[in-house]
């Protein structure tokens, strides 16, 4: 076989190569000319997609911490306060409080004049409007509307007088009456609303500070209909630059931002250097620029290079970061300092009490017992998180209650075998495979193997079935799990945002996820909702259902953060908040 | 009519899986806590409580005119959002295909002229190497060392400006080109080789035609029919983006949106995406069987003869 000349065939072949290797150098060499990092700009990460940002339809706490840079609720978060405290923020004041003879509470609101919402073209040739008592009335009328379908409306139908018969309405398919009274939700003037429950609820204040009680303009809604989650128009700190979605939000200072730089703060406040800009119009960065950064590690990378000035740590390379209880030298090197972060956020290993085996409360004890789950946080996670003794996290723990130690927190490998021979299962004979659902991935698949690993020693076999977000709503509001890892994040620092998963009249069923009924418990969170936040009975009532969830385990505790974030030291007023609520106004940078 | 037959088939199908064995949308939009009558009423607003037929016929309806309908998460129209994901997509896999394909064709040339030499076995073991490294691991030696270490790429990200998107894509282009090239050469080269052997070659030097007349007039075209099968089987995936490569360098494009819509249970998403997938894989067989005709006039002239003698 005679071979063709190879040169002659292949010129063209050979240029256009060269020529495509060229270019994609070009593409690589424009790389250099990057944007510089500068003060009035600060980069930030996020991980889960954000789908809108409609305060009325919250999703979750990574599109929370978004929104709250757009919106306002009445009341906020200190930011240099601790133990946290409530702080007015559209209102001038924190609200009077009425108690009724009759059971009901008034919560008389007075807002800050000459509140400004975003400039934007649904206002008109004005541009912009004053905030008044008739946008409250109207974004918490939102919530109780069926259209809408926000989370709240099963709480607020309770709460609120006539909520019930504007639901109704408003599922009609005419377009929603806002016109219709709603007797909870009264407007007396301008700057003056007042809301009545119908009976107490003591975390009342904490709701009005969700997200999902942010305050919004009629006008913007009506213009911008269902596309609405994709135009916010608030009062917050930020408005809205550009949205690529999956890719970047940019968010520019709200020029007329009513908020100013607390002035009161501790004496370790003013040595933290956390009082230098006491009093200053906020917010103090005029851009903030977030990427969607979904995979762990070219987000570490990025930080590293200072390509975004905040990162949490890859557990991959958490040993390596933290060394003792403190950052590396390395990493204080390079100017980047740690914050220890608790979170509200706990995740635990749910029984499905449905489950004949799981009914009998031996069984789950010897799965407590055997467990030993400081082992498997250190093998897997390098001790980014802690074992965990309930599941309410320490964070909201009722204070001076005395410890929560887990009664059944393993290894006790004999004591588990104790148990499982109470039971009937001796050995763990006559008891099936148990599947763990859990999230599809691989930290959840060595999490669960690790599990298998340290019952099969009591006779247990359980096996990992990974389910996706959808799957895992399926198996939750169906009931069909056996067993469930999952991991809850709070929205307030008090105990009864946890516990209300156990109360057997939460869910529309009349039941909870895991069929977990107990009398004493659910008059215990009746008396929470009831007693004023903070008083001693409230306190040892928490705790009482704290210790029974742990006595009668319809869960195991595992695991809470332990962890640091991370920040170039350039950042300047930051105080950890545990990721309550965004501090972003309140930041700074001086390079 | 075979094309729209199968794209009906599929699109039938898929709501068909949808019905029987997918989430309740309603369920979906409003999340694990929310009451009863505020998923009832979802359902009402969506008519997803309405009949089975009911609901095929609307879906049929939609589909064949066009109307993709809202996504259930964002609430945005489906066809704005894919006006959105289109770009990048396409801007980080055409570039890349068309590299990758001319790149691997050289290589597939120069592995053919020095068969079984030393410069051979070399391209076809680099060939082997790509083929069984995971794509995971070029993504992070790619962000790792040429774009962290070597600061020669971003590491990750993406600009919607025509110009200043390239630098981000520069990294997943090369990339894409790099794992794709050893199936591909190695393809092409076995393609090379089978011509090389036929009778043609051998009258068309006899007659005394110079190399590069033999290869572009003879080889080239002949070889380009299995090469055409090839690269028009691959244009729906194109469509769909690269899935790993838009994850991993946060690239926002139409891979990205179908993981996450099925992830999600975002059905019309989902249904939208498979139907032009249907529609694209259908459009490109109808494109090849042309350009068959167009390399190869005897396939058409066939085809002819048979409807004559019938």
């Amino acid at each position: 076989m005679r071979k063709f000349d190879m040169l002659s065939l292949m010129r063209k072949e050979i240029i256009i190569g060269l020529s495509l290797v060229l270019c994609l150098g070009g593409l690589a060499s424009c790389t250099k000319k990057k944007k510089k990092n500068v003060n009035s700009e600060l980069r930030m990460f996020y991980v889960s997609e954000v789908p809108h940002m409609d305060p009325a339809q919250m999703v979750s706490a990574g599109v929370a911490r978004k929104v709250e840079l757009l919106y306002d609720t009445l009341y906020e978060f200190h930011f240099l306060k601790r133990p946290f405290q409530v702080a007015p923020n559209l209102a001038a004041k924190l609200p009077k409080i009425i108690r009724h003879k009759n059971g009901k509470v008034t919560y008389i609101i007075t807002l800050k004049k000459g509140i400004l919402f975003h400039k934007n073209p649904c206002f008109g040739k004005k541009g912009t409007r004053e905030l008044t008592a008739q946008d409250v009335v109207y974004s918490y009328k939102r919530l109780i509307d069926a259209k809408v379908g926000s989370r709240m409306i099963s709480l607020l139908k309770e709460l609120w007088e006539g909520a019930d018969t504007f639901l109704l309405e408003s599922k009609k398919k005419t377009p929603t009456n806002y016109a219709l009274n709603v007797p909870a939700l009264e407007v007396k003037n301008k700057y003056t609303v007042h809301i009545t429950l119908k009976r107490p609820h003591s975390v009342f204040l904490y709701l009005l500070m969700q997200q999902d009680f942010s305050i919004l303009p009629r006008e913007a809604v009506e213009k911008y209909g269902e596309r609405f989650g994709s135009h916010p128009v608030g009062t917050g700190p930020y408005q809205l630059k550009k949205w690529v979605r999956k890719s970047k939000m940019i968010f520019e200072a709200n020029p007329t931002y009513h908020g100013r730089y607390p002035t009161k703060g501790t004496s370790k406040d003013q040595q933290a250097g956390l009082l230098k800009d006491a009093g200053k119009s906020l917010p103090l960065i005029k851009t903030v620029i977030m990427q969607h950064l979904q995979e762990p590690e070219p987000r570490w990378l990025k930080f590293l290079k200072a390509e975004v000035d905040f990162a949490d740590i890859p557990r991959e390379r958490y040993g390596d970061v933290i060394q003792g209880n403190d950052i590396s030298a390395d990493m204080k090197k390079k100017g980047i300092l740690g914050t220890k972060f608790q979170g509200l956020a706990s995740w635990n290993l749910y029984f499905n009490l449905r489950n004949p085996y799981f009914s009998n409360i031996h069984v789950r004890r010897a799965f407590a017992l055997a467990l030993d789950i400081p082992s498997v946080l250190n093998k897997l996670f390098k001790d980014k998180y802690q074992p965990s003794h309930s599941n309410v996290p320490p964070l909201s723990w009722p204070k001076g209650q005395g410890s929560f130690k887990h009664p059944f927190r393993g290894p006790n490998v004999k004591q588990a075998l104790d148990e499982l021979k109470k039971a009937g299962y001796p050995g763990g004979k006559g008891l099936p495979e148990f599947k763990v659902y859990a999230s599809a991935g691989a930290s959840y698949r060595q999490w669960v193997e690790s599990m298998a690993y340290y019952l099969k020693k009591v006779g247990i076999t359980v096996t990992y079935a990974p389910v996706n977000s959808i799957q895992w709503l399926k198996v939750m509001t169906k009931g069909q799990f056996e067993l469930l890892m999952s991991g809850g994040v709070g929205s307030y620092p008090d105990a009864e945002d946890f516990l209300s998963s156990y109360s057997s009249k939460n869910y529309p069923d009349g039941g909870n996820y895991y069929k977990f009924l107990n009398s004493d418990f659910d008059q215990w969170y009746k008396d929470i909702l009831r007693l004023p936040l903070g008083s001693e009975k409230r306190r040892v009532t928490v705790a009482k259902m704290i210790r029974l969830l742990q006595t009668e385990l319809p869960v195991i505790p595992l695991m809470v953060y332990n962890t640091f974030t991370l920040r170039y030291s350039y950042i300047k007023n930051y105080k950890s908040n545990d990721g309550l609520w965004s501090i972003i106004k309140y930041l700074k940078k001086e390079l | 009519m075979r094309a729209v037959i199968t794209v009906l088939s599929v699109t039938i199908l898929l709501f068909m899986l949808f019905y029987v064995f997918g989430p309740d949308p309603a369920q979906i939009m409003a999340g694990p806590k929310a009451p009863a009558e505020v998923v009832e009423n979802l359902r009402e607003q969506f008519g997803l409580n309405r009949p089975l037929h009911i609901q095929l016929g609307t879906h049929l309806k939609d589909m064949l005119s066009f109307n993709l309908g809202k996504s259930l998460v964002s609430k945005e129209p489906v066809i704005d959002i894919f006006k959105q994901r289109a770009g990048p997509s396409l801007s980080l896999v055409l570039p890349a295909f068309v590299m990758s394909f001319l790149i691997s064709l050289f290589f597939a040339f120069l592995s053919a002229y020095f068969v079984n030499r030393i410069l051979d076995r070399t391209i076809l073991m680099m060939c082997v190497i790509t083929m069984s490294v995971s794509s995971l691991v070029f993504i992070i030696f790619g962000q790792f060392v040429l774009a962290y270490h070597f600061g020669w790429f971003e590491i990750s990200g993406y600009e919607d400006g025509f110009i200043e998107r390239w630098p981000y894509l520069a990294l997943p282009i090369l990339l894409y080109v790099v794992m794709s090239l050893g199936g591909d050469i190695r393809i092409y080269r076995s393609v090379i080789l089978e011509q090389i052997k036929q009778d043609y070659m051998l009258v068309a030097r006899s007659k005394g035609l110079t190399e590069w007349a033999v290869a572009t007039k003879h080889l080239l075209k002949n070889m380009m029919i299995p090469v055409v099968t090839l690269v028009v089987i691959q244009i729906p995936f194109l469509v769909l983006g690269s899935l790993l490569l838009e994850k991993f360098f946060g690239i926002p494009g139409l891979g990205d949106l179908m993981l996450n819509a099925i992830n999600s249970g975002d059905f019309p998403i989902v249904k939208a995406m498979v139907f032009f997938g249907a529609v694209f894989l259908e459009g490109g067989n109808i494109l090849s069987d042309i350009l068959y005709a167009y390399l190869d006039p005897r396939i058409q002239l066939s085809s002819l003869a048979k409807g004559q003698s019938a």
